[in-house]
């Protein structure tokens, strides 16, 4: 078990389906901002990736607000399909899927790392593994679409590296965000 | 604690893992090089169809062959053939319509083009990975196609 100050343990409370009201409305509100942040901010950057510092940082911010398990698979299925419906004739309506394992390796690495994404190294490895998987899922997709194995292989290394690389720094800023959002009054979950 | 530790560390092996995966994967598909030394996957091509009948497939060598233009896109350079030369190159004359059907991985995988949008300013790009998309100043960012399949002609 963790803290997230001193003599204060950190649980995971309940599961997915235990959702309270606030638990609800922070869910959307962070998928929300996710959509808003895919859809809309295009970061002219030619590097594989760049757009996972914004959403990877919402997501573990929103699993560190809802320290629930299954509250990330939750929020990566809304802002998934939120972002697959709004970027209509410019998203895959395969997109969902993207976030949606981002969401649901986010849960599990969060669990792995004892539940507490304030701190920076655990944020970092949860963002970081959330961002693999959805390069790991984008290949199966593209491979299931009928894209050839060697068009999926090229870049792949460099593309995981970069993923893994945005991811962590996107984990880092959620923790960031989070140890501030800490001293809003009634904002933590405090079980 | 222990087991915690434990748990972060398989963590991290599997990271290391798929990123050592992708490398290893990259290296082998770049050493199934092409015979002229490009690394250029052969299954990919592109079809050219009018009223589902084929006009003609190019493979990324066929592409290559045609004359190429440039474009700087959001400081980022587009080089291939326009697409009228690819219509042309497979037979089709004049301006029509044309649709654009790509993978539908990272895009819509579809670009209608009316015939009065169709000009020598689009490109089918040369993407990095060996596959084309069809892109343009004139269009936006977010309705290029990319791992472009098929252009339909109307």
């Amino acid at each position: 078990m963790s803290t997230d100050s001193p003599g204060r343990p950190v649980h995971e409370t309940g599961v997915v389906w235990s959702l309270t009201l606030r638990d609800i409305v922070l869910l959307s509100l962070v998928a929300a901002l996710v959509t808003v942040g895919t859809v809309l901010v295009h970061v002219p950057l030619h590097i594989p990736g760049k757009s996972g510092v914004v959403w990877i940082a919402l997501l573990v911010v929103g699993r560190g607000l809802v320290r629930k398990p299954g509250a990330g698979l939750l929020m990566g299925l809304v802002a998934g399909v939120l972002v697959t419906l709004i970027g209509l004739g410019s998203e895959s309506i395969f997109t969902w899927t993207r976030f949606a394992s981002a969401g649901l390796v986010l849960d599990a690495t969060t669990w792995a790392v004892g539940g507490d994404l304030t701190k920076p190294w655990a944020a970092a490895l949860a963002g970081a593994a959330a961002h693999l998987a959805k390069l790991v899922t984008m290949t199966v997709v593209g491979l299931l679409l009928g894209l050839p194995a060697t068009v999926m292989a090229v870049g792949l290394g460099l593309a995981a590296t970069t993923h893994a690389v945005f991811g962590a720094v996107g984990g880092l800023l959620g923790a960031l965000v989070l140890r501030e959002l800490r001293r809003v009054p009634g904002l933590m979950d405090r079980p | 604690m222990r087991r915690q530790r434990w748990r972060v560390v398989a963590v991290i092996a599997v990271l290391a893992a798929v990123v050592g995966t992708g490398w290893a994967v990259q290296h082998a598909a770049a050493g199934r090089k092409a015979p002229s030394g490009a690394s250029r996957p052969a299954a990919y091509s592109v079809a050219v169809t009018r009223n589902g009948a084929l006009l003609r497939r190019f493979t990324l060598a066929d592409l290559h062959a045609l004359p190429a233009t440039r474009v700087t896109i959001d400081g980022k350079v587009q080089d291939g053939p326009t697409l009228l030369s690819v219509l042309a190159a497979a037979g089709v004359r004049g301006h029509p319509a044309v649709i654009v059907l790509g993978a539908g991985l990272r895009d819509s995988g579809k670009l209608v083009l009316p015939a009065s949008r169709v000009n020598g300013r689009i490109v089918v790009d040369f993407a990095d990975r060996g596959t084309v998309k069809v892109c343009s100043p004139q269009i936006a960012w977010g309705h290029w196609v990319r791992d472009v399949k098929e252009i339909r002609v109307d």
